[in-house]
């Protein structure tokens, strides 16, 4: 087959639908990608023009450009749009773009979940949006700290619009982690190592784990607040044995990880982009990977620098002060690293270097800022002032807006496939950089000055109003800059004349294809070498083409691509992908319908969305498989190798192990929840505890110790049938024990204690119906012919899950009974 | 999938061990121990300490376990697993020296 014929046929294979439904059909990743990315630039836009309606406000003392309560509004919108609706989708959307290119790869493991995460994302936002425009949006602050927040301080809905649009928005973020990790970790090409993989997927495997475990916190809160807001379950109130210090524990749990979920990608930019502009590998490849490793788990410990001045014990401000300070060393190995890489090679000045130039200035001011906060005397002094508003500015759009604006200029060439002829983007860029410094450099004095944030006006005569006259100023020079950037872009992609393959002459893969890339990819899959693919051997690109990879011999209809080993990289199985199709959009539009039933309180939607979405949910997973085994395919060069799903370690199964890690994560921070209200709380003891049931143990120990055995036996196919029989009693001895446990609860609007046992019994009760739904499954898709001793996969997912929901009902019946059994 | 788990073991017990004193501290400071004296010391002291002291053994522990030169094949995942896992015994000794000296629930 010649390489214009493999062009036509992959081209046939994996173009996305034409015309209208293309967007509502696409599963493909850089359809994706760029939508992602796109739907972000828009929200950036929205929170931009947020920020101008702030620096409008405060350009003069008593301003009466904005009531305190739309001001409250807006400031609150412009922190939440900018943290969740653009800087996290950005990431996930340049990830979902460039990841697969980078890797050498075709496509993402899990398609439709990357089209149903963008679905949640779109609709979660517009939910925020109409909020918004309707005068009704969240107006406690971006942190939405209760009993501000709770029905106490907000009885209106504007804080359900928050509680309810951002978990939606979380379900993509979730979504993309686990689909990225699974990606990363299993779909390479052939040869690529871990020690050969590019710098950004390393940068993002972790941003990835990030979220994976630092978003189910704020996802745990938001449930645990809404449940409070919809039925009176007080686990913020104190008078009810609840705790407000408990949200922003849940909160910053999250909060400060997001810091570096959102740094990480862009250092992840600067490492790909900066070796390029220097014309020479990385210095300190490795130093830099233990790096990103040591600041994304380190800034797990750190949380409680935000509750400094909530008075908490002097040891609590004293650990999270030092370890406040360590968080800089990783960072300063990184940026050390950066330096050392211009001081080896010959830097060029392109577009994309002067925004890496721009970040240097920038994020190391706030980084040094970061310092001074870490330190508790000093934190007292600058909290809540626009010290602090000028320092998180300094560390996220120099340390994430400038990066990415880097990544833009670098990477739209590959997106755009045209050579950058118009410059206005220099004149954007002096536009930002000054206006942004003018803007935020003057606000640290400000601060010290005394200047809290989210005042919505201040007198005369208090000596702060030249610095925020200039600062309103600047920042108006600064949004000019950005509306020079969409033009200079919007005329690039447009007008210019095309350009050529490898412009930057860099050494990763997403350059050895044509550009704008082709909806396949890779015409073949490349076999790895070494870590610079493209310096190594400059003519990959068309051995790929000619087809001298693997998967170069298209076949039927089947979107194919390769797992590899996770350490080695050595082929291990082949992947046929789902084609186009809209089951992810209609699914997210129904899972919309259940947090709409909340927002509405109609209380009766979301037992319907639940079970629409179970029912989508088992369509989709019903798509996939075959009927009969496929054994050993040629895959190219001489190999063959089985379906992934007829091996274990499928990429489905990895995709349950990581879904599951965000569970517990869930799961262990409502246990920590559960103990600070026990152990810190006032109001405890509360006026009775759970009396002692000494059946339900039983039923508990028969339930777990059924299931887990008998699945076991399904799975080494002695007894399929009996094997799923008896794990589906396991599971309904398990139903039976949470929800005799949740009928038994103390009142749980009463008291915090009986409402957490509530929600604890609740999430057993919904991880053994979970597992029962998918014995029932794997029963259907065994009397269907999709199960066999070689096709097994579902049957190995259901193990994971039916472990899982054993393991939280013993768990959760020890819990609620121990505060009664200790007394 | 073992050498990505070794790469990230030993920052995650750090962060799993600070975490578990400061829940130490919080329970210590429910149950009333800096009131209840060991020896020249509260029992809060005490207990924080000695946690101290294991977390930095325990942490050492990861630290020769993952040093060993058959642990991994890989040079790259060998080196930056090991430095990781130094990074990690400075940090549990860097973290956790408040408990020695700072006042613990006031």
């Amino acid at each position: 087959m010649n390489a214009l014929r493999r062009h036509r046929e992959l081209s046939r294979i994996w173009a996305s639908d034409r015309g209208w439904r293309r967007p509502f059909t696409t599963v493909n990743h850089s359809d994706l990608g760029r939508m992602f990315m796109l739907a972000a630039f828009f929200f950036f836009g929205v929170g931009g023009i947020l920020a101008m309606m702030i620096r409008a406000q405060l350009a003069t003392p008593h301003s009466a450009f904005m009531e305190a309560e739309v001001y409250n509004q807006i400031f609150t919108m412009h922190g939440t749009v900018m943290m969740f609706l653009f800087a996290i989708p950005l990431f996930e959307g340049l990830a979902v773009y460039l990841l697969p290119k980078m890797l050498g790869t075709r496509d993402l493991a899990f398609p439709r979940l990357t089209a149903y995460g963008f679905w949640c994302y779109v609709f979660g936002g517009t939910m925020l949006l109409l909020s918004l425009l309707a005068g009704v949006a969240p107006d406690g602050g971006w942190f939405m700290y209760p009993p501000l927040s709770s029905t106490l301080g907000s009885p209106g809905i504007n804080p359900d619009f928050w509680l309810l649009g951002i978990t939606f928005v979380e379900i993509s973020a979730m979504a993309a982690a686990v689909e990225l990790t699974v990606s990363i970790l299993k779909i390479r090409a052939p040869g690529m190592s871990l020690d050969r993989m590019p710098i950004f997927a390393w940068y993002a495997l972790v941003t990835s784990l990030m979220i994976l475990t630092g978003f189910p916190p704020l996802i745990l809160g938001s449930i645990l607040l809404e449940l409070e807001r919809a039925f009176g379950l007080p686990f913020f109130q104190a008078d009810l044995g609840g705790d407000s210090l408990l949200w922003q524990h849940l909160f910053w749990l999250f909060g400060h990880p997001e810091v570096y979920i959102i740094f990480l990608p862009a250092a992840g930019v600067i490492s790909t982009i900066l070796p390029v502009m220097a014309r020479t590998p990385l210095l300190g490849y490795s130093w830099v990977v233990a790096g990103a490793v040591a600041l994304g788990f380190l800034s797990f410990g750190l949380w409680v620098h935000h509750m400094f001045t909530t008075g908490i014990p002097h040891l609590g401000l004293a650990l999270f002060s030092a370890a406040s300070t360590l968080v800089a060393v990783p960072t300063a190995i990184q940026v050390f690293a950066w330096i050392g890489t211009l001081w080896k090679g010959r830097p060029e000045m392109h577009m994309p270097m002067l925004w890496i130039v721009a970040f240097f200035a920038t994020f190391v001011i706030g980084g040094l800022t970061g310092v001074m906060v870490a330190i508790v005397p000093f934190n007292w002094q600058a909290h809540d002032t626009t010290f602090i508003v000028a320092h998180l500015h300094y560390v996220l759009v120099g340390g994430f807006v400038f990066p990415m604006l880097a990544a833009l200029y670098y990477w739209l060439p590959q997106v755009g496939g045209r050579k950058r002829f118009f410059k206005l983007g220099k004149t954007a860029f002096w536009l930002i950089f000054l206006g942004f410094h003018g803007t935020f450099l003057l606000l640290h004095w400000s601060g010290l000055m005394g200047q809290r944030r989210r005042i919505p006006t201040y007198d005369a005569g208090s000596g702060w109003e030249l610095i925020n006259l200039a600062s309103s100023i600047s920042a108006f020079v600064m949004a000019i800059g950005f509306a020079l950037v969409v033009i200079d872009i919007a005329t690039n992609l447009l007008v210019s004349v095309r350009g050529s393959r490898n412009p930057w002459g860099a050494a990763s893969l997403e350059w050895a294809m044509p550009t704008p890339p082709p909806s396949y990819n890779f015409a073949s899959l490349p076999l790895i070498h070494g870590r610079d693919p493209l310096w190594s051997d400059p003519k990959i690109g068309v051995a790929i083409a000619k087809g001298e990879g693997f998967l170069g011999a298209p076949r039927g209809n089947q979107r194919e691509i390769l797992t590899v080993s996770t350490a080695r990289g050595t082929p291990e199985a082949m992947v046929i992908l789902p084609g186009n199709t809209a089951l992810p959009v209609v699914m997210s539009a129904v899972t919309g319908l259940f947090f709409a039933g909340f927002l509405f309180k109609l209380y009766w939607l979301p037992p319907i969305a639940v079970v629409l979405v179970a029912a989508l949910a088992l369509k989709w997973a019903w798509s996939l498989g075959h009927r009969a085994d496929q054994g050993p395919q040629p895959v190219g060069r001489d190999t063959t190798l089985p379906l992934a799903a007829e091996r274990p370690g499928a990429p489905a199964w990895w995709g349950s192990v990581f879904l599951l890690l965000a569970n517990a994560t869930l799961f262990g921070s409502l246990l920590f929840g559960y103990a600070f209200l026990w152990t810190i709380a006032p109001g405890w003891p509360p006026p009775r505890y759970l009396d002692w049931m000494p059946l339900l143990p039983l039923l508990v120990l028969a339930g777990a110790g059924l299931a887990s055995p008998a699945i076991r036996l399904a799975e080494r196919r002695a007894a399929p049938h009996v094997g799923l029989g008896v794990a589906a009693v396991g599971q309904m001895l398990l139903l039976a024990s949470a929800l005799w446990l949740l009928a038994a609860a103390p009142d749980p609007t009463g008291h915090a204690y009986g409402a957490t046992v509530a929600v604890i019994a609740g999430y057993a009760a919904l991880h053994a119906a979970l597992a029962l739904l998918l014995t029932g499954y794997c029963l259907a898709r065994l009397r269907s012919g999709f199960v066999s001793q070689a096709r097994c996969t579902e049957i190995r997912i259901a193990r994971l899950w039916i472990d899982y929901a054993g393991f939280v009902g013993i768990v959760a019946m020890a819990a609620c009974l121990a505060p009664g059994l200790l007394q | 999938m073992t050498e990505v788990a070794r790469i990230f073991a030993p920052i995650l017990i750090w962060l799993g061990l600070f975490t578990g004193v400061y829940a130490l501290h919080g329970l210590g400071c429910g149950l009333g121990w800096p009131q209840q004296d060991l020896g020249p010391a509260s029992l809060h002291r005490v207990a924080l300490i000695a946690a101290w002291g294991v977390a930095i053994l325990l942490q050492a522990a990861v630290l020769y376990l993952v040093a060993r030169p058959w642990a991994s094949r890989s040079p790259l995942i060998q080196q930056v697993t090991v430095t990781l896992a130094i990074s990690a015994v400075v940090a549990m000794v860097w973290t956790l020296f408040p408990v020695a000296f700072a006042s613990s629930c006031g």
